[in-house]
């Protein structure tokens, strides 16, 4: 009785989980600019997707903002000008940003006439069109354009505040000097601005990081280079009434990537790796852990070594502690204040391919395991939980690439979406497999279609850092609709995705350069 | 006297040939640019990677009834060489299953509405590239009230054509195949493109009649709704279509 009351519960919890996911596509859409490939998602809202499209030499660089509807058609592929005006009387674009549901393109303008720079913000409109309105958030004085401040941004969590850091020109032996002014979003009235001389000399490119939070509390994270081994790292808080510097010590290490953020409190978190000083940056050796308050005090600091079981959950070989070649790729919070650090061990490799000149390159590109790390929300590691694959492809732009992995975290369970590359040919046959966990061939062109470039499959890491498949090959649901009925051979791309109150919206298109096709694929969960 | 006479027979002649060759070279360069036009318009892209023929793809019929069918359609050659032979335009070999073997049903085009392979949409319209009225399957270029199809003929040395190296296959094909443009709006006769442009300002108006306003500016030859706009003038009637 017994083992049918644990049979019957098995099936329903299969059927329960079985039920759970749902995949559906749109069409397949044809890629009118075929020479544009896209460079990042900047967001979503009620009314449908955006997503932003670079393209071009740097000198003259094109960039398309695209909106999709709820329905994922596209609204509108609004063309945003990379520069324009005059020599002595130009504007180039900085970036593009969504914020609260409203999108915002910062351009910089320099007066040859009024001998100044300025950081301006021109709101994009609900058709995509640029508001005419010009908002100036900073101007300062500027002999040459080559000789002009450099702005960068922050919006608040919930949108309501713009912080905006102007690091003024260099100045040979002089003390680096920037601004820092926090804005309302509503009007762009300024709320407050500091001009600030800071301890150290000026460098020609200094590296500051910006957060503000919900209360115009902007923090700084400072990193002066004293030599390539040895620096100087600083957190400096300022608002309407404080003014705080904390210097920080990272022991033996230098911090790596990682995100600055703003959590539930108020406060500000800084999460990421930790590599040797003076080291590479790619080689993680420690994980970092800083949360520092709205008054500029430090509240917890951890600069802790990558435990030894991690080490050896994450399949690489392991030198002094070191694991080579492993990039940072988010941080996602949870909903007990803690939060999961995503890593994966990625490589790349170029060779000149013919004798073109310029040289034409191929990338030789690996994603390699991904490590998910839970950390309670004072920074202790939780668990710890490796997804063993090995994504290899070859590629003429290291842009355009089906490898690495899409990801959610979703009533904090961890749901990655990302390509079986390693696939096999049969010689008789000529279909594709690989070999499941019982060692059997399973033919991906029957199971996936043959139009699925790259098979697709779902792994579902749970609160615990549990498999939810962990029955099936790969410990992953193979989502074989999702490249079904296809006209034209696709995968999806890990690095084009939004994440929804639903599920996963993500971006599928043909390979190549050209990328003459693609779709939209909607997974439920 | 005489050579007054003769003079002026010179001048006016000259002046005529001016005229002549102006008007000629003004008419030649209205086709170039149409036909640069025409090429920048057509959307149908028959490179390897989107269409082979013989493979089988995913697509529908659309029967008399209006019913659409899912299912698979084996690809065939655009259009049939030398006029011989089946192609897309005058066959549609419809089939349930991928694996299919055999197509459930081969379909001329007085049986269908219409049907899609792939991502190209065939409508039965009544063009066949000449003077004979038949049903054909001609590809929808373009959709709206005023839909624009493309019928092709391969070149009369088709055969001999190979492609160059370096050369696109949009280049390949234009050496290989002659490609007409042709308009209809439902319940009206296809026209050919090029025949519209003989009296533009005539026929136009006629087509689009119910949108009084861009008919009027057609009919009075308005800067920028003359032939050499024709595209822009179906796309600003085929919006406007949709939102009345």
């Amino acid at each position: 009785m017994k083992s049918c009351l644990a049979f019957v519960f098995a099936i329903t919890s299969f059927l329960g989980v079985a039920q759970t996911v749902t995949v559906a596509s749109t069409e397949e859409y044809t890629n009118q600019l075929q020479n544009a490939y896209w460079t990042r998602v900047l967001g979503q809202d009620e009314n449908g997707y955006y997503l932003l499209r670079e393209y071009g030499p740097i000198t003259n660089s094109k960039i398309v903002l695209e909106k999709y509807s709820p329905a994922l058609k596209l609204v509108y592929a609004t063309d945003i000008e990379a520069t324009s005006g005059t020599f002595n009387d130009s504007k180039l674009h900085r970036l593009t940003e969504m914020s609260n549901g409203s999108i915002y393109v910062f351009l910089e303008g320099w007066s040859k006439a009024a001998a100044q720079n300025s950081f301006i913000l021109k709101r994009v409109n609900e058709d995509g069109t640029l508001d005419a309105e010009d908002v100036v958030l900073e101007t300062e004085p500027s002999a040459g354009q080559m000789k002009s401040a450099n702005y960068s941004i922050s919006f608040s969590p919930d949108g309501s505040k713009l912080l905006v850091l102007t690091q003024k020109p260099f100045v040979k032996d002089g003390p680096e000097g920037i601004r820092l002014q926090v804005f309302e979003t509503k009007s762009f009235t300024s709320i407050w601005k500091k001009d600030v001389a800071l301890a150290n000399t000026s460098e020609r490119f200094p590296r500051n990081d910006i957060q503000v939070n919900n209360e115009g509390v902007a923090f700084m994270f400072k990193d002066i280079k004293i030599s390539n081994k040895e620096h100087q790292y600083q957190l400096l808080t300022y608002s309407n009434d404080v003014e705080k510097l904390q210097n920080l010590n990272f022991n033996v290490y230098a911090p790596g990537k990682n995100k600055m953020m703003i959590n539930k409190a108020g406060h500000l978190l800084v999460c990421g790796t930790l590599y040797p000083a003076g080291g590479r940056a790619d080689d993680w050796q420690g994980i970092l852990f800083l949360e520092a308050s709205p008054q500029g005090e430090i509240v917890s600091l951890k600069t802790d070594m990558i435990p030894a079981d991690i080490q050896a959950q994450a399949g690489v070989p392991v030198k002094n502690g070191i694991l080579p070649n492993f990039a940072f790729k988010d941080v996602l919070p949870k909903s007990d204040g803690g939060y999961i650090l995503l890593m994966e061990e990625q490589k790349e490799f170029k060779n000149i391919v013919g004798q073109t000149t310029p040289p034409v390159y191929e990338y030789d590109l690996t994603f390699g395991n991904a490590l998910a790390l839970s950390f309670d929300a004072k920074g202790t590691l939780l668990w710890s939980t490796s997804l063993e694959k090995k994504q290899t492809e070859k590629t003429k732009d290291p842009k355009l690439k089906f490898g690495s992995f899409a990801y959610q975290l979703k009533n904090d369970k961890l749901y990655l979406v990302w390509n079986f590359t390693a696939l096999q040919r049969d010689l008789v046959s000529g279909y594709r497999y690989w070999m499941d966990k019982n060692g059997s061939k399973i033919n991906i062109d029957n199971l996936f279609g043959k139009e699925a470039f790259y098979p697709t499959l779902l792994t579902v890491i749970d609160a615990n850092g549990r498999f939810e498949f962990s029955d099936r090959t790969f410990s992953s649901l193979p989502l074989d609709e999702i490249q079904k009925p296809n006209a034209f051979p696709m995968a999806i791309d890990p690095s084009m995705f939004f994440a929804t109150d639903k599920g996963m919206v993500i971006l599928s298109h043909m390979p190549g350069i050209e990328a003459k096709r693609f779709k939209f694929n909607t997974i439920g969960y | 006297m005489d050579v007054g006479y003769y003079n002026f027979t010179f001048n006016e002649i000259f002046r005529n040939m001016n005229h002549f060759i102006t008007t000629l070279s003004v008419f030649a360069l209205s086709f170039t640019a149409l036909a640069q036009t025409e090429s920048a318009t057509a959307t149908a892209d028959w490179s390897p990677e989107i269409y082979q023929v013989g493979k089988m793809y995913p697509g529908y019929i659309i029967n008399l009834d209006g019913d659409t069918i899912q299912g698979f359609i084996k690809a065939d050659q655009r259009c049939s060489i030398a006029g011989i032979g089946s192609s897309n335009q005058n066959t549609c070999a419809f089939y349930v299953n991928e694996a299919d073997k055999k197509p459930a049903q081969k379909y001329k085009p007085a049986d269908l509405k219409g049907y899609k392979i792939a991502d190209k949409v065939y409508e039965s319209i009544k063009y066949s590239g000449g003077l004979l009225k038949a049903p054909n399957f001609n590809l929808v270029v373009q959709e709206g009230a005023i839909r624009m199809y493309e019928w092709y003929a391969t070149k009369e040395n088709y055969a001999s054509i190979s492609k160059q190296s370096g050369e696109t296959w949009l280049q390949y094909d234009a050496r290989r195949f002659d490609s007409k443009q042709v308009v209809a709006k439902e319940g009206t006769d296809p026209i050919e493109v090029s025949m519209l442009g003989l009296s533009f300002a005539k026929k136009m108006p006629e087509m689009i009649a119910d949108h009084k306003e861009l008919a009027a500016k057609v009919a009075n030859k308005e800067k920028g709704y003359g032939f050499l706009r024709i595209y822009e003038v179906i796309d600003e009637y085929n919006k406007w279509k949709a939102n009345n």
